[in-house]
């Protein structure tokens, strides 16, 4: 497992998003998407993932339904509405932004300056 | 869509709250056994499996509050469980409840009583019909040297053409009406002073002013020469007439004026003043009525006097500021007829205090008020406060539990105070009760208020019950704002280490409450000590003897000076006066002096030829008297004897009688009988009898050096002077005194007043005064009681282990309390010498301002007495905190560990 990184504070709601928008989820398996598409390397605290996900349902970005997982336990499920694809789209391309922006930053030789 | 997502979430939050707290819990678990179920299959016991799974998921109670948070159902159901949190608290100590209850009540009393003072004074709308749409019309008049302007009442009042101008070119008011105050005399076999208003003729009819019987002015009552007829207020009807309906029709002689009675007001009616007129007649009357002011001019037809109220109702749908715009037009129309004169207009809404003169004076005396009224409820707010503190100790482990448990400090700090709401709403609602019996006491210390029983509404209404319950609300906020934000410190290692008595800031808290209490104290000593001072120089008042008699005294004035009478005739007048006064039957003794002693003081120069006391002149008291001054007034003459008609009318120096102690100090050792000195006004006195010193200047101040000169055509004293009548007993034969005076000369006024009253009214101030500072020193006795319980009770808890220690070794309940009453006592004793000092310091400005009656400024009574009621009232209110943790049982005390 690569080393675990603490989560840039925001950032939660981001990949919570990026997961649920792979498929219909529960909170559980929200947990499991980020931990897997983030290769483990991102630290979650499991509680606090209720509290991301009761606001992204309060602001219309995901909505929510009960229902029976693989396993025969009921389940909350979460599922992305159009808002919350279009958040979605806007957040990570500001994040890849400034991403690009900080990582060019980093690069930069004594020469180019 | 954003918006109506969460407010359905909002709604559904609020409605279903229980649901969705269950279907919160519900996912919260399915995520730990999905958890537990991975956990599981990686090889761990099902039940170390579902106790990783908790673990890691990390603090339930804390995500699931987060999460209410994040659902937005927070603020009211957070409110909801505070309140019922805070109910229960309150139901578990009954005893703080109850007292910050009581304190908030005194408070919030006071200060709603003063707010509903003010609201019924110069907000609240009058006692008419109608009242919302009532206005008054004032104006400021610029007054150049070419335009002088006549003042009668207040500059702001309105000249008779200038409201004739506004009530005629006006389309603002659906009617204008004038009056002005005066006070005429009924003459009768019971004549007395009345309080009148001359009124415009359509004065009831704006009003909408309802008769009792009769009928009130027509428009033939109002020309000039008619109109003797009068409209009597249903108040004087019943006093006078016993509510006699054949009264109407009748006449009344009103300063020698016959007026015939032709309307009864309705009971509910009592005009637009604070002092409800007895009578109304015809404005076309004031001549007549007011012959000094109108001697020489007919102010009826001058435009350049203020002597007139304007009232009237604003039509439908105006307001009092398009009104003031049209009648600012008329005034300049006027104006224009004397360049150079200036008029403003200003229409205010109908209260009985809300002239512009009235509404300067009244916003400072508001203020004042207001600031006596803030100190209370500050006293109640640092009591709450300290109670809280107090409490704070006791609660300190369940608050730090709470926070160890992920309780959030802002969430916790508003559940303190939600639970300060939830007695402020009842402490609100009992102060109103106190604003109920209160402002009837407070508003007769107001200055200038009418003796009469006062038409002011008082009653609680809407915005006073706002104004209490916002002000409890307040005061509770402020009082326990501190204490929660102390209680709540995050400092949880000494609280749970501890049993939280001694978290750190426990000793600075301890001094701050004993400053408050010696404070608290002080004030309530101060207070106490002024209110038994006033009280016991009232007492002593009332039975002082100035050394002359009182009783059965009446004291006649007459306007001699002002009906320009000179020398020789006041003297005849004077005369003829006293004599036809001692020939009435039960008349024990008439004299003349031109002093009334105990309320006025003439001083005069003295010097005496070949005096041991040296040239130049003395500064004595003096009185110029009649023959049989001393007679009359039971003064004993102790050496020579009191000068006689006979010895004035001689040639010469006239005759005096002086004071013992001027005796002493122009002629000590010698006998000063038949020793000349001259006064002022180049009069010569000789000295014929000495009186002992008595109390002319002060009530209950023994006065230094005086004399009493005999009246005579010379000195000019019979146009200043009463007449003291001395009856035996019945009061009857003064109804004669008018008709006395009027066969002697029908223009000059008379006022017979009892002597006893005038001194009664001497005392007014100091009686009013007192009733206030009592009402207050007990209001903040029974602070200082809950400020001292309260520390006491603090110190007991803080110290209940070593209480318990002590009462294992064998320590005594007394014992006990006597650690606990000592600990507390220096500070009670410290804001009893403080408050001692200050009273002191008080005392003196009140004798100085002549209010103690010759009661000394340190009176032992009343500096001794405060100080052990005080005491004892201390004491008591130490014991009762103390008794129960002094008895408590050691083991107990100590297993609470």
């Amino acid at each position: 497992m690569a080393e675990q990184a603490e989560l840039l504070p925001g950032t939660l709601d981001l990949l919570i998003l990026k997961a649920v928008s792979l498929g219909r989820l529960h909170g559980y398996g929200a947990l499991l998407r980020i931990e897997q598409i983030s290769q483990g390397a991102l630290l979650i605290e499991q509680g606090a993932l209720y509290p991301a996900l009761f606001r992204l349902v309060r602001r219309g970005l995901l909505k929510a339904s009960w229902g029976t997982s693989e396993n025969n336990r009921r389940a909350k499920f979460y599922e992305l509405t159009t808002a919350g694809r279009k958040r979605l789209r806007q957040e990570a391309d500001g994040w890849n932004r400034l991403v690009n922006a900080i990582a060019s930053a980093l690069a930069a030789q004594p020469e180019e300056v | 869509m954003r918006l109506l997502a969460s407010m359905r979430s909002f709604a559904s939050a609020l409605f279903r709250r229980s649901h969705l707290e269950d279907d919160m819990e519900e996912e919260l678990r399915s995520h730990i056994e999905y958890r537990a179920d991975d956990l599981e299959r990686s090889g761990l016991p099902r039940a170390e499996a579902e106790r990783r799974a908790r673990i890691e998921f990390g603090g339930h109670e804390r995500f699931k509050e987060e999460c209410r948070e994040a659902l937005g159902t927070h603020f009211l159901a957070a409110f909801f469980q505070d309140v019922r949190y805070g109910l229960r608290t309150l139901r578990r100590s009954p005893g703080f409840t109850v007292v910050a209850i009581l304190t908030l009540t005194i408070g919030v009393g006071v200060n709603t009583s003063v707010f509903s003072l003010i609201y019924a004074l110069a907000i609240r709308p009058l006692p008419v019909k109608d009242a919302s749409s009532l206005a008054s019309v004032y104006q400021e008049s610029r007054a150049t040297s070419q335009h002088p302007r006549g003042i009668e009442g207040a500059p702001s009042y309105v000249s008779y053409p200038e409201y004739a101008n506004y009530r005629d070119g006006n389309h603002v008011f659906s009617g204008l009406a004038a009056y002005a105050e005066t006070t005429v005399s009924l003459s009768g076999t019971e004549p007395e002073f009345l309080h009148g208003l001359l009124a415009s003729c359509n004065y009831f009819d704006v009003l909408g002013a309802n008769l009792a019987t009769g009928r009130s002015f027509g428009p033939s009552d109002c020309r000039a020469g008619a109109g003797s007829v009068a409209v009597l207020s249903n108040g004087f009807w019943q006093r006078r007439f016993g509510g006699d309906p054949s009264v109407v029709g009748k006449t009344l002689t009103l300063d020698r004026q016959v007026f015939a009675v032709i309307g009864i007001t309705a009971p509910e009616f009592s005009g637009t003043e604070l002092q409800v007129p007895d009578l109304w007649v015809p404005i076309s009357m004031a001549p007549q009525l007011m012959p000094d002011t109108f001697a020489t001019h007919d102010w009826l037809a001058l435009p350049n006097v203020s002597w007139l109220h304007v009232v009237g109702h604003l039509k439908p749908g105006i307001s009092r500021r398009q009104a003031q715009a049209e009648l600012n037009v008329l005034a300049h129309q006027m104006d224009a007829n004397s360049p150079g004169a200036k008029t403003t207009v200003t229409v205010n809404a109908g209260a009985f205090l809300n002239g512009p003169e009235m509404r300067a004076v009244g916003v400072w005396f508001a203020a004042g008020l207001f600031a006596l009224a803030g100190l209370v409820l500050l006293m109640a707010c640092v009591n709450i406060a300290n109670l809280l503190l107090a409490r704070a100790t006791a609660r300190q482990q369940e608050i730090g539990v709470r926070l160890a448990l992920g309780a959030n400090r802002h969430r916790l700090i508003r559940q303190l105070l939600t639970e300060s709401v939830l007695f402020a709403i009842p402490g609100g609602l009992a102060g109103l009760i106190v604003a109920l019996w209160l402002p009837p006491v407070l508003i007769h210390v107001l200055p200038e208020m009418p003796e009469t029983s006062l038409p002011v509404n008082l009653a609680p209404n809407f915005p006073i019950l706002c104004y209490s319950l916002l002000a409890s609300l307040a005061a509770a906020v402020v009082s326990s704002f501190a204490p929660a934000l102390h209680t709540t410190q995050p400092d949880l290692l000494t609280i749970l280490k501890d049993d939280g008595a001694s978290a750190g800031h426990s000793r600075s808290r301890t001094r701050l409450r004993g400053f408050f209490v010696a404070a608290q104290v002080s004030g309530c000593t101060l207070l106490l000590v002024v209110a038994s001072l006033l009280a016991r120089g009232l007492h002593r008042a009332q039975d002082l003897n100035p050394g002359f008699t009182t009783r059965n005294v009446f004291v006649m004035s007459f306007d001699l000076q002002q009906k320009g009478y000179d020398g020789p005739r006041a003297s005849h007048f004077e005369h003829q006066m006293r004599d036809r006064l001692a020939s009435l039957p039960g008349v024990a003794g008439v004299t003349s002096s031109v002093v009334l002693p105990c309320v006025t003081g003439d001083l005069s120069g003295v010097t005496i030829p070949g005096s041991k006391a040296g040239p130049g002149s003395t500064l004595v008291l003096a009185n110029i008297v009649s023959a049989d001054y001393f007679k009359t007034m039971e003064i004993p003459i102790l050496q020579g004897h009191a000068f006689t008609e006979q010895e004035i009318e001689t040639n010469g120096p006239a005759p005096a009688v002086i004071s013992r102690a001027m005796a002493r100090r122009f002629w000590l050792g010698e006998d000063p009988i038949g020793k000349q000195f001259s006064a002022s006004k180049d009069q010569r006195y000789r000295v014929v009898g000495i009186a002992p010193d008595l109390e002319n200047l002060h009530l209950g101040e023994v006065d230094g050096p005086f004399y009493y000169g005999a009246m005579n055509a010379r000195n000019n004293g019979a146009a200043e002077a009463k007449i003291f009548v001395r009856t035996s007993g019945s009061s009857e034969l003064l109804s004669a005194v008018p008709e006395i005076v009027r066969q002697l000369d029908p223009n000059v006024m008379v006022i017979t007043e009892s002597y006893e009253q005038i001194l009664g009214k001497q005392l007014t101030p100091a009686r009013t005064g007192a009733l206030l500072v009592g009402i207050l020193g007990v209001l903040a006795m029974l602070l200082a009681i809950v400020g001292v319980m309260g520390v006491v009770s603090y110190a007991a808890s803080q110290r209940v282990r070593e209480i318990g220690i002590r009462r294992a070794l064998g320590a005594q309940t007394r014992d006990v309390i006597t650690l606990l009453v000592r600990q507390n006592a220096r500070v009670v004793a410290i804001g009893l010498v403080i408050g001692l000092a200050l009273a002191a310091g008080s005392a003196v400005l009140l004798s100085a301002a002549d209010l103690l009656f010759g009661v000394s400024p340190l009176d032992p009574l009343a500096f001794l007495g405060t100080t052990i009621l005080l005491a004892a009232v201390a004491f008591f209110s130490m014991l009762i905190p103390a008794w129960r943790p002094a008895r408590v049982d050691p083991m107990i005390a100590l297993r609470r560990e």
